[in-house]
């Protein structure tokens, strides 16, 4: 299978998964607006009834902006201060999500919000633990990387005499760092696949293999990350070229620029979901040999992942069964 | 190191005394009183970052007083060591960059004579005029056998020998670039009874501070500087000759007249790039790595001598050099020397970010404020350092924007005067003292602040309150009075009141001191705003009088009230402009001495909105945003930056997705 039917096959799954876009959206909105609404809340107490703001509609200014934070020293600090956690918590709940989108996505479809929230939390467990592993992993790997690279980057300048070698060094420096975090993000991304694919409930045995899959399938995994990457530049170009039409001098132009902020985060979402697709895809067309089974603590799926067929968790599938059963006992008892 | 030595030493001598007859005249007349003459024979030594030089100097007393003893200036005697007055005030760093670990600088007179007469180096003592720092070695004073009589000359032979620091304040060197500056013995100014602020004759002749820069007489200059031969050159002055000695040296000599220092960079990686602007010849002295930014530089060099040609007259020196120093020598950038200009710029700096231009137009103008216009720096920093910055705001707004002159960078803008009124206004205390303070006793801070930053935004509300044509009057019949002379700022005071008088009458009152009294010798703010706007109905008799008409359905009368307040001390005469609904503006001016005034309107209408300075005269006001009122608010602005923020936030949300 080459990347162009990998991609054509996910944006198809994609399209057909709304269900979770719309969720992934509808948290990024409802999150992203608790602080707007107080940045807004802010800015109204700090310009009063002031008509200088009016200024800002004909572009950024710095007088009212400095008037502003002068005049109301530390009136941002409470929302600010709110970032870290609500990142928290939007990083908890990609994990919650994340197991619904695989889900959909490896079923190559997903029916209804029940199904889809099911699947969340069949999987919330096991990826909050990767979730917390992959945290400990960039943390440890890349304050060493760091220092690596910060070594290796005071050696390249030691001694120049311009800042030429500082501004290259820095760049070659940064995507050297870069790399290594882009593997091991990788490496976590086909865990949360493996996870779902195998209903595996070792996280780390699917850790490990996600590692040997992305070290076999080296270029490809990495070819797939970085056509994503483009794909997201492309959106967010065409975001910038777009919106730069729309002076956001009146409330109809403000209104027109933030239905289109919105599509752009939604066409975000929708390449995530791509994204996640063709990594489900590329797993299960160049997935672990089942010659593999029993090595390295690899521990054989229930249901063998080839063919792609939808897999139901069994502990998922007994309390539908079982709920059900409630139903027509209760049904029954009605009449 | 051996192998060098003497043979600069060598060329040195070669050169020795050969200054005078190489010289042409610039001038046919001279242009200033010529008080300070030097002729300096200096060599490079590279290795050793060494000096080692020979000076004339034929001073000239233009006073009425028998000279009984001369000071000078040992500038590079700041860096001799931590307990130098610069040093402990500086902490070793200054203008943000620091001193490297042991890259101390120094200068030792080895010998200094009449000539022809007595030896003055046992008669040498090292004074401090403004603290008392014996360890201070900045100043040294002579006294003379026989005394320097009015309209007589003195010549004296001067043999020193200098280290150059590493450079971070100023002078000094980084690797192979020198920036040559306050290098040789350079005597103080002589102040006759009635010059500046003078009772009686006296030096003035201060000691090198952290936070001052300097004040020198005018006179001529003949240098010649003898460095290795793959170094360029860059000086004050006309070049008029270029010499290779017998050895790996090369001999240049320049020639300055009518200036009040001299300064000189070396350096074999400099690309020069000459240009020209009417008469005079532009040399750009860049490093390689910042060949991008090489018409940023010309460009801006030409519209910073344009404007100053137009503004208050002609550059009248017919050369002009902008050296570009390397990044990791930014401590010489952003100065001025007498016909010579340091910029600064970086690798890749974007063409939104005006920093080049901004850096190369501050310190062309001080061509002007401090070159032609002799201010003392010490003392009244605010008049070269003050007015070089309101004139640049005004070259950067009228070239680049109003709003965008500093910076336009994704979306974020900032104009030249808005950051200089950022630059006083952010001070944690405004307050913290006058703009005019000799520049050493901003012991608790707010130098940079008040003095330039402070004076850009005054000078601007006094344009706008006098209107552009007088404060143009002002600014040049105050240079042309005063070029190639030691203004004070009573002087410069004076000027304005003459100017306003001629032009405007008593609008202002009899004199423009009140304006002086607040800004510039007070540290009070400013801060007008609108307090409050009320329209209340009033109510009238309804029904049938006196066999008149029935006034039931008669328009609604109201009265309509606006209060303006004066939160701050500065007083200014400010107008307030009404809005009625109907779209009716009235404007009322205010004398703005009383802590309110209140204007009441009767009518049919109400009061909409309602703006005190609306024009924002008064740019040393401390808060635009509460100069105004609105009873009908618009929200758009509001609701366009709550827009940008949520996308911002929905966008790192998603990129944190990736983890």
């Amino acid at each position: 299978m080459t990347l162009s039917d990998i991609f054509s096959r996910s944006v198809a799954n994609a399209n057909r998964s709304w269900h979770a876009i719309i969720i992934l959206y509808a948290g990024t909105l409802l999150l992203a607006a608790v602080l707007a609404f107080g940045f807004q809340s802010a800015l109204f107490s700090g310009f009063k009834d002031s008509v200088l703001p009016e200024r800002l509609l004909e572009g950024f200014d710095s007088d009212v902006f400095n008037d502003l934070t002068r005049a109301n020293k530390g009136f941002l600090d409470p929302i600010i201060s709110q970032l870290p956690w609500l990142l928290i918590f939007w990083l908890v709940l990609n994990s919650l999500l994340g197991g619904g989108i695989v889900a959909a996505l490896k079923r190559g479809s997903c029916n209804s919000f029940s199904e889809f929230f099911s699947d969340c939390g069949t999987y919330l467990g096991r990826f909050l633990l990767l979730l917390l592993i992959s945290a400990f992993i960039l943390l440890i790997f890349g304050s060493v990387w760091m220092m690596i690279v910060g070594v290796l980057y005071a050696a390249m300048t030691a001694g120049s005499i311009t800042e030429v070698p500082n501004v290259i060094g820095g760049i070659v420096a940064g995507a050297v760092f870069a790399l290594p975090m882009i593997l091991i993000m990788m490496i976590m991304d086909y865990a949360r696949v493996k996870i779902v694919a195998d209903n595996s409930p070792s996280v780390l045995s699917s850790t490990w293999q996600s590692t040997k899959f992305v070290f076999r399938n080296f270029f490809t995994a990495l070819g797939w990350q970085f056509l994503m990457l483009l794909l997201l530049l492309v959106l967010a170009a065409l975001y910038w070229v777009i919106s730069d039409g729309f002076p956001m001098e009146t409330g109809f132009g403000i209104f027109l620029v933030f239905l289109l902020q919105q599509v752009s985060v939604a066409s975000r979402i929708w390449a995530r979901l791509v994204m996640i697709s063709g990594q489900v895809q590329l797993d299960e067309s160049r997935g672990v040999p089942v010659s593999m089974a029993g090595t390295l603590g690899y521990i054989p799926p229930v249901v063998a992942p080839l063919p792609p067929v939808p897999t139901e968790p069994v502990k998922r599938t007994t309390s539908r069964k079982r709920s059900t059963r409630r139903r027509a006992t209760k049904r029954g008892k009605g009449k | 190191m051996n192998q060098i030595i003497p043979r600069l030493f060598l060329g040195a001598a070669v050169c020795l005394g050969s200054a005078a007859m190489a010289q042409k005249p610039i001038f046919p007349q001279p242009l200033s009183p010529r008080i300070a003459n030097y002729d300096i024979n200096i060599s490079l030594d590279p290795k050793e970052k060494m000096l080692r030089g020979t000076e004339t100097l034929v001073w000239r007393n233009t006073s009425r007083d028998r000279i009984m003893e001369l000071q000078f200036h040992l500038y590079l005697n700041a860096f001799r060591n931590s307990e130098s007055t610069f040093m402990k005030e500086s902490g070793g760093s200054s203008r943000g960059a620091a001193m490297d670990a042991g890259g101390w600088g120094w200068i030792n007179i080895d010998k200094m004579a009449v000539r022809g007469g007595e030896d003055l180096k046992p008669k040498m003592e090292f004074i401090h005029p403004d603290d008392d720092n014996e360890k201070d070695q900045t100043v040294l004073r002579v006294r003379l056998a026989r005394p320097v009589l009015p309209n007589q000359t003195v010549t004296l032979d001067i043999s020193f020998t200098a280290k150059l620091p590493t450079v971070f304040a100023r002078t000094g060197y980084y690797d192979d670039f020198y920036m040559v500056a306050q290098w040789f013995p350079k005597m103080g100014v002589y102040e006759p009874a009635g010059m500046r602020y003078a009772i009686a004759g006296r030096w003035n002749c201060h000691q090198f501070h952290s936070n001052t820069e300097f004040y020198a007489d005018y006179g001529v200059y003949n240098v010649n500087i003898t460095v290795p031969q793959s170094f360029v050159v860059g000086a004050t002055g006309v070049r008029e000759n270029e010499r290779r000695n017998g050895d790996t040296t090369k001999t240049l000599f320049y020639h300055a007249e009518d200036v009040h220092d001299f300064a000189w960079t070396a350096s074999p990686r400099y690309e020069v790039v000459d240009d020209k602007w009417e008469h005079v010849a532009i040399q750009l002295l860049i490093q390689p790595e910042h060949r991008q930014h090489t018409d940023r530089y010309l460009q801006s060099t030409k519209v910073a001598l344009q404007y100053f040609n137009d503004f208050l007259g002609k550059y009248p020196y017919p050369n002009l050099t902008v050296v570009d120093p390397p990044i990791k020598a930014f401590g010489a950038g952003g100065m001025e020397y007498p016909t010579l200009i340091t910029g600064g710029s970086f690798y890749g700096m974007p063409e939104g970010l005006k920093f080049v231009e901004l850096v190369t137009i501050h310190e062309f103008g001080h061509q002007y404020w401090y070159g032609l216009v002799g201010s003392n720096e010490f003392e009244e920093a605010w008049l070269d350092e003050g007015f070089n910055q309101y004139t640049e705001t005004r070259i950067m707004n009228e070239t680049y924007g109003v709003k965008t002159s500093v910076m336009d960078i994704l979306g974020y803008r900032q104009g030249d005067m808005e950051m200089a009124r950022d630059g006083y206004l952010s001070m944690s205390n405004p307050k913290i003292a006058p703009t005019l303070l000799n520049a050493w006793e901003y012991k608790a801070g707010g130098y940079g602040n008040l003095t330039y930053a402070k004076t850009a935004v005054f000078m601007t509300t006094l344009e706008r309150l006098l209107g552009r044509p007088v404060m143009d009057e002002i600014m040049r019949t105050y240079f042309e009075r005063w070029r190639f002379r030691h203004p004070s700022s009573r002087d410069f005071i004076a000027v304005v009141n003459e100017i306003t008088r001629k032009r405007l009458g008593d609008k202002f009152g009899t004199d423009m001191n009140w304006f002086f009294d607040q800004v510039l010798y007070g540290t009070e703010i400013c801060d007008y705003a609108l307090a409050g706007i009320e329209n209340r109905r009033i109510s009238r008799p309804e029904g049938v009088f006196d066999g008149q008409k029935d006034t039931s359905a008669a328009p609604r009368l109201y009265e309509a009230r606006v209060v303006v307040s004066r939160l701050g001390e500065v007083k200014m005469p400010v107008d307030v402009l009404v809005r009625f609904e109907s779209g009716k503006e009235v404007r009322e001016r205010w004398n703005g001495q009383a802590r309110w005034k209140e204007y009441k309107y009767k009518g049919e209408e109400r009061i909409q909105w309602a703006k005190v300075d609306p024009e924002e005269v008064l740019q040393i006001d401390t808060n635009f945003l509460n100069n105004s009122k609105s009873l009908d608010v618009s929200s758009a602005a509001v609701w366009k930056y709550t827009v940008k923020f949520m996308f911002w936030i929905q966008n790192i949300l998603q990129t944190s997705s990736l983890f």
